[in-house]
């Protein structure tokens, strides 16, 4: 080859950030119902003698390859094909011993990664990135790692990547022009000299912001997206995935991006009354299936399979028998749902046991503790040592194969 | 461009609305805690500026800080103040010793604008405390600007002259009759008393003239005072220009010649100049930076008369100010970027911090735990405040360098500095120290507010109370989905705080709460709008 072209090739791979691993992490907040996402249909009458008011006909569970005992929630099409392509899998049962049911407590357990009975002060994926990025926010950006250590896409920030310094991660929101606010926006004469300082400040804020300059670069980078999205405004989750894409391609060597999506804590209404494959539930559904399959497709025509991975999470599953009000209440377990062109796809675990006389307080067993997940994504996919795994996820987790090896 | 709906002096109305208040409070202390709303919530205007306006009491002076038997002369908890020093190591000590002090007197402040008019007149009459070099001499002069901080500018102006600390800062000790210092009578027309606007007509010859009737004092190591030295005295008269109507200051020999001091101070008292330099200062330092022809004849000239009528007594003027229908306009709030310490010490006294001491992290507070007042003070620098120190003679841009003024705080690397700090802060850890560590204490600040429970009610009391200016409602959301971690309900903060108020030692309760909190404050804290006042 050329010298010249070699170079430019290089250019090119390294402005495209080729081999640079990302992995995405979606949280559905409010609790997403397990048994009517990955459905154990091997327990279809026990869950249907539960929950009779809301259980999907067992004719419209989609049928996924290789098993006749689980089946889909009819609103994951796009779920179900990635999966039957080898591009997705699903861990039944994570969760945690002594299950919390607050949304709040519950959500700081998974984000921090700390056990119950204990608050940790720290995300736990931020302290993973303390030990890539040593005494942040010190001496960052950096030669070696100009990017940001985090990018949350949504509307706020989160506790995944509060560090022990500061928030590790840049936030982008899809709907307000990155560095914005909504005050310049209206363009009007300010009516004080304080608003005028405001907007000095917010400036001045924008420039000093030492990663601003790359993200907007790499937000502004001429990008394709997938076709297949909706329009911006119909699906949060498809609008913040299609963020994350671009700025992959715009180059940012970040590794971890979050988004998230709001609305499963479905205690009612969970499902319309005539149609019990349709309402509030299968409408999230629907949103991350599609979400799920435009970003997959833009990974895809960005040619970066090899390097790209996510996982959901919600705080916690809902109970196994259902509301008078066409929904369910907090629970325990859930199935984890993860993607990628090098996870290992597969149904991990086994169909939650339903006990045969259920009652409101029962909840579903517990298989995976969900910090085992998360040691697995830092061993395999981000190839963590053992005591960089124990410094962030204190405690003895055993490795779940979720990516190929 | 904003503008000014009235430039009157008339009294404001006596009946303050809680923004009224906060307006008020956020020019005069810095920040404004609970513990100040509750103190003047309810009073009236004038109440307000009664208490706003009463000197805080004389504080015990400076003292030994930090441990036994480093400096020679005293023990832990005593002060130096009349103690000799040998080596420039005790003496640099001290200057710690004295810094602490003096962030420690700001920390913790009572309700009076004492502390805040003490840096104004350090920022008007400016010493450097590294200059100055005997930490003595720094502390006595301040120790006097606090004494005359709410008194009166002709006494301020006297002592100063000739105190030990402006003798060795602008060359007054080396200002002798065979060879006359210029450099204290120049500044003291220039920028102590009367400026340098267009309508400032003294001459070169003044200057000399005030040099020698100003030569003779020097520092006295021993008693740390300005001692008058008569052989060193020029006893010639001293011929002013017609700006001060051909004024002759009668040589005088002996020991009455230090009278020609207090005569010459009389004298550039008599131009009512000097009432419009100071007031113009204040004006800067209270209301806004820019001050055009309209204030300048509205605010500036009737407030000068006032200052000028009371014989150079300051309150009057405060009085007439703050209370003004002018300061209290509309437009004019939130024009003014926070100092480093508006921001940082007024942060941290209106939302409270909790110190942690190593290892065992024993909770105490700023009161009982002193290290920490030096921290602050070394933050401020690296802000660009060295309380203490202005960068020089003229004090710190912000308040006299156009067309920037206050916006010289802010820029990209203060900016940035300002947010590790409160970013800092707001983390469960805290700022970590040398054996101790700094955190803001967001729960007992939260519960103060009125059912906080009530998400909605709750963000708009706090950001009332912290954001002179209110951010964008796109902003409060944001805001708001930090504290419901998203959730499309209300319910599960109101069940939190429910749960508080059943159990109020409950840990995992208080776990919850202030992980939310920490993260909405930590945003709070970096937007542009918590950044003016």
């Amino acid at each position: 080859m050329y010298p010249l072209l070699s170079a430019l090739d290089a250019c090119h791979v390294r402005r495209q950030g080729k081999g640079n691993k990302v992995f995405v992490i979606i949280q559905l907040i409010g609790g997403n119902d397990g048994l009517h996402t990955v459905i154990p249909v091997s327990r279809y009458s026990q869950i249907a003698a539960a929950r009779p008011n809301i259980f999907i006909p067992e004719n419209k569970i989609l049928p996924i390859k290789g098993t006749s005992d689980t089946g889909l929630h009819p609103s994951l099409a796009g779920i179900r094909d990635m999966f039957d392509n080898g591009l997705a899998g699903f861990i039944q049962g994570v969760g945690y011993e002594h299950p919390n049911f607050s949304h709040f407590r519950s959500s700081d357990i998974w984000l921090t990664g700390s056990p119950a009975d204990k608050s940790l002060y720290t995300g736990w994926m931020a302290r993973y990135l303390e030990t890539k990025f040593k005494n942040y926010p010190e001496g960052y950006p950096s030669k070696e790692q100009p990017d940001p250590p985090a990018m949350k896409v949504g509307d706020t920030g989160t506790f995944l990547f509060q560090g022990k310094a500061m928030d590790m991660s840049i936030v982008v929101n899809p709907s307000i022009p990155f560095g914005a606010s909504d005050t310049d926006a209206k363009g009007s004469a300010p009516d004080s000299f304080g608003v005028e300082e405001v907007r000095s400040i917010r400036e001045i804020l924008l420039q000093t912001d030492k990663y601003a300059g790359v993200v907007k670069k790499a937000l502004d980078t001429p990008f394709a997206s997938s076709k297949l999205y909706p329009k911006a405004g119909e699906n949060s989750l498809a609008d913040q995935l299609k963020v994350v894409a671009r700025l992959i391609n715009g180059g940012l060597k970040t590794s971890v991006y979050m988004v998230d999506m709001k609305g499963f804590d479905t205690h009612v209404e969970q499902v319309t009354a005539s149609d019990k494959t349709k309402g509030v539930h299968a409408a999230l559904l629907s949103k991350l299936s599609q979400a799920i399959t435009c970003f997959w497709d833009d990974v895809v025509h960005m040619g970066r399979e090899e390097d790209i991975a996510g996982m959901t999470f919600s705080e916690f599953g809902r109970r196994i028998v259902s509301t008078s009000g066409l929904g369910t209440d907090h629970g325990s377990t859930q199935p984890v749902i993860y993607f990628g062109a090098n996870i290992d796809s597969q149904i991990i675990g086994h169909n939650p046991v339903i006990p045969d006389q259920v009652t409101v307080d029962d909840n579903l067993p517990l298989q995976y503790d969900f910090k085992a997940v998360y040691a697995s994504v830092l061993r395999q996919w981000f190839g963590a040592g053992n005591d960089v795994v124990q410094s962030v996820l204190p405690g003895d987790f055993p490795g779940i194969n979720i990516f190929k090896t | 461009m904003a503008s000014i709906g009235t430039y009157s002096l008339k009294p404001y109305k006596s009946d303050l609305s809680e923004e009224d208040l906060l307006h008020l409070l956020r020019r005069c202390l810095l920040g404004a805690g609970h513990s100040d709303v509750s103190f003047y919530k309810g009073k009236s205007l004038g109440q307000c500026l009664d208490g706003l306006l009463r000197p805080s009491p004389t504080p015990p002076p400076v003292r030994e800080e930090l441990s036994d038997g480093v400096d020679p002369y005293v023990k832990l908890g005593g002060t130096w103040i009349h103690a000799p020093y040998e080596s420039e190591e005790v003496n640099y000590r001290r200057k710690i010793m004295f810094r602490m002090w003096w962030t420690g007197l700001i920390l913790n402040r009572d309700h009076s604008i004492t502390e805040k008019m003490t840096l104004f007149w350090h920022n008007h009459f400016v010493t450097e405390t590294d200059v100055v070099k005997d930490s003595r001499y720094s502390y006595y002069y301040v120790a006097m600007l606090r004494s005359h901080a709410l008194g009166n500018f002709r006494q301020l102006i006297r002592e100063g002259t000739t105190s030990p600390a402006m003798l060795v800062y602008l060359g007054g000790n080396t200002n002798f009759k065979s060879a006359p210092n210029e450099n204290y009578a120049r500044e003291l027309m220039e920028l102590f008393t009367l400026g340098k606007s267009p309508d400032i007509h003294y001459t070169e010859e003044d200057v000399k003239a005030a040099a020698r009737v100003l030569t003779g004092w020097k520092d006295d190591k021993d008693k740390c005072v300005g001692l008058f030295d008569p052989a060193q005295h020029e006893p010639a008269d001293k011929h002013f220009s017609a700006f001060f109507d051909h004024h002759v200051i009668k040589g005088r020999e002996g020991k009455e010649g230090s009278d020609e001091t207090d005569e010459l101070i009389d004298m550039i008292l008599r131009k009512k100049e000097a009432a419009k330099y100071v007031c113009r200062n204040l004006y800067r330092w209270f209301v806004y930076a820019h001050i055009d022809d309209t204030i300048e004849r509205e605010v500036i000239a009737p407030l000068a008369d006032i200052y000028f009528q009371n014989n150079f007594e300051i309150v009057p003027v405060l009085r007439a100010l703050l209370g003004s229908e002018h300061f209290f306009d509309p437009a004019v709030r939130g024009g003014i970027v926070k100092s480093p310490a508006d921001f940082l010490l007024g942060s941290t006294l209106e939302i409270g911090v909790t110190v942690y001491l190593a290892p065992e992290k024993t909770y105490t507070t700023l009161k009982e735990c002193h290290e920490p007042w030096l921290q602050y003070h070394l933050n401020c620098e690296d802000l660009s405040q060295r309380i203490g120190d202005p960068p020089s003679v003229a004090g710190w841009p912000a308040y006299y360098q156009a067309p920037n003024y206050h916006r010289w705080w802010v820029n990209s690397a203060s900016l940035s500095m300002r947010k590790k700090l409160s970013d800092g802060l707001s983390t469960h850890e805290g700022l970590i120290f040398n054996g101790y560590s700094i955190s803001f204490d967001f729960l007992n600040f939260s519960r103060q507010f009125e059912n906080p429970g009530d998400l909605q009610g709750f963000i708009a009391q706090v950001t009332k109370r912290l954001c002179a200016v209110a951010p964008a409602p796109s902003t409060i959301d944001q805001l708001k989905g930090l504290l419901v971690s998203g959730m499309d309900t209300d319910y599960y903060w109101q069940k939190a705080w429910k749960k508080l108020e059943d159990k109020p030692d409950d840990a995992e309760t208080k776990d919850v709460l202030d992980a939310r909190l920490r993260m909405f404050y930590a945003r709070l804290l970096s937007l542009p709008e918590y950044h003016v006042m």
